[in-house]
């Protein structure tokens, strides 16, 4: 079983938000999907999960389409952060109001989970959406994903507005969940470093490009940071793949992502460190920024 | 095609309590500007006052389910083509409890004004058929048209606003002689108005579905 895409391509005004995106989703993974503001991590989700039409291109679960086919989508959920403003209906909502539409429509609804997240949460389920704060409104799509019990599961900025200690606690239920169901799990995530030790597969997404698809660690452990004086720093990572430069006086720092069977030339006068996800994302995706 | 049943079948009966309240208001009214209060004449009149209840919640219902239910169906796996079928089952439900409700009332409380009441049930099917439609129409063109569709529906709002309040304060008149003259008008079907509950349909079903399969789903 696997959630595939296929050069897909999503326009808005005559503009590409997404580029020819092929991507496979594998079973029983738990995928970060990381990239900068407007990338197109929303808009990539809610095409996997038919909430929004593709321009071009197809999604397919098991080799049949994910659009308008209900026992393919009913093996997906893709909870999206829940904007309840005043102009939205939902603020009018009550939170029990919303589980109980949620349990409906999701065959797999674990309604034991539920009565356990909303206690662990603290969450008072006949306030308003409207009334809940953002940290709130994220533990309720956290509790929709994890007891909609769906194989694929798209969780679209869950910790946004939570505060260290909850999301903590996400974590630790979400590594509960995958361990005792071997569900997919995708989570788009800004707060990268936190989340690098549950991911094991990351998804870097860059200008509705993906850029890497990769396991975590392997991705992690190809890229080193190298510094020190900039003639030894050029002469060490000549021919090797360079991102992010930065030059301070007559020191220089660079990422190098190393492929197979390269390294970092070790006879100069250099200082070579492992990077964490988050600096191997920015020295992928912010260079832009940095100029 | 079950849970679809179970959420458009409860959601009637929401919608149901919502148009008993309003009616119930106008009924107090009624009672209350009543010269002496006769509870017979009243129990022929208050399927009235469920139809200008029906028409006012189903607008503003149907509005409503457009811009909150579609795309939270839709947001939780749900097919456009079952959302749609779930949808016109419910409004489909809503009339026919609406009018059942208005026949039961006349049947049990027989008169003149009655049997003027249960010949007017098609044209009250025809009035519900193009509010609803016209309720469905609003949250359409709010959700593709933000504000020029929130103007219209404010004014068509306040159409609807209008009408309770006028029925409100004709409520007194309703249990004089002049309800079965203003009756009778209902029980005579004018043939545009079945053309015309038929057209309305026609064009919210078509305008809907041309918007919903390509509907992007934004909570």
């Amino acid at each position: 079983m696997s959630l595939h895409c296929e050069n897909v391509v999503k326009t808005y005004g005559g503009k590409d938000v997404l580029h020819d995106v092929t991507l496979d989703l594998k079973p029983g993974k738990i995928y970060g999907l990381i990239g900068r503001n407007g990338a197109g991590k929303t808009t990539l989700l809610s095409i996997l999960a038919a909430q929004n039409p593709a321009s071009r291109g197809t999604v397919t679960l098991d080799g049949e389409p994910v659009w308008e086919n209900r026992k393919s989508l009913a093996k997906i959920c893709c909870s999206r952060e829940l904007n309840a403003n005043a102009e939205s209906g939902l603020a009018a909502m009550k939170a029990k109001e919303y589980l109980r539409i949620a349990a409906t429509y999701y065959d797999g609804w674990d309604k034991a989970l539920e009565e356990r997240l909303v206690k662990l949460f603290d969450l008072n389920v006949k306030k308003k959406l409207g009334k809940m704060s953002k940290g709130m409104l994220s533990m309720m799509t956290i509790i929709v994903a994890l007891c909609s019990r769906a194989p694929y599961t798209f969780l679209d900025e869950p910790v946004a507005g939570l505060d260290v200690v909850a999301r903590e606690q996400f974590y630790k239920l979400l590594l509960e969940e995958y361990a005792s169901s071997g569900r997919t799990f995708v989570v788009s995530t800004h707060i990268i470093e936190e989340a690098a030790d549950v991911l094991e597969e990351v998804i870097i997404l860059h200008e509705g490009r993906i850029l890497i698809e990769a396991d975590t660690q392997a991705f992690v452990d190809s890229a080193v940071h190298v510094s020190g004086k900039i003639e030894e720093v050029d002469a060490a990572t000549a021919g090797l793949e360079v991102h992010h430069p930065e030059t301070v006086g007559r020191s220089k720092g660079v990422t190098v992502f190393l492929k197979p069977g390269q390294r970092v030339d070790g006879s100069r006068d250099v200082s070579v460190q492992p990077v964490s996800l988050q600096r191997a994302f920015v020295a992928l995706c912010g260079e832009e920024a940095a100029r | 095609m079950k849970r679809n049943l179970k959420f458009w079948t409860r959601y009637t009966w929401e919608c149901t309590g919502m148009v008993l309240a309003v009616a119930a208001v106008l009924a107090v009214i009624a009672a209350f500007g009543a010269e002496g209060l006769d509870l017979r004449a009243l129990a022929t009149v208050v399927p009235y006052f469920l139809c200008i209840g029906a028409v006012f919640c189903i607008m503003v219902g149907n509005s409503g389910t457009q811009t909150l239910y579609v795309p939270l169906l839709l947001s939780m796996g749900e097919t456009r083509r079952n959302v749609l079928l779930g949808f016109h089952y419910f409004r489909a439900l809503i009339i026919a409890v609406m009018l059942a409700l208005c026949a039961a009332v006349w049947l049990l409380a027989p008169g003149e004004v009655s049997a003027v009441g249960l010949r007017s049930i098609p044209t009250i099917l025809c009035v519900l058929v193009i509010a609803s439609a016209m309720g469905s129409i609003m949250g359409t063109v709010f959700v593709r048209w933000k504000w020029a569709g929130m103007i219209l529906i404010i004014l068509l709002c306040g159409l609807g606003g209008g009408m309770v309040g006028f029925a409100g304060s004709m409520a007194g008149n309703f249990l004089t002689a002049r309800t079965f003259e203003i009756a009778s008008h209902l029980a005579a079907l004018p043939w545009w108005l079945p053309a015309a509950a038929l057209a309305a349909l026609a064009l919210d079903v078509g305008f809907q579905w041309m918007l919903l399969r390509r509907q992007e789903v934004k909570l």
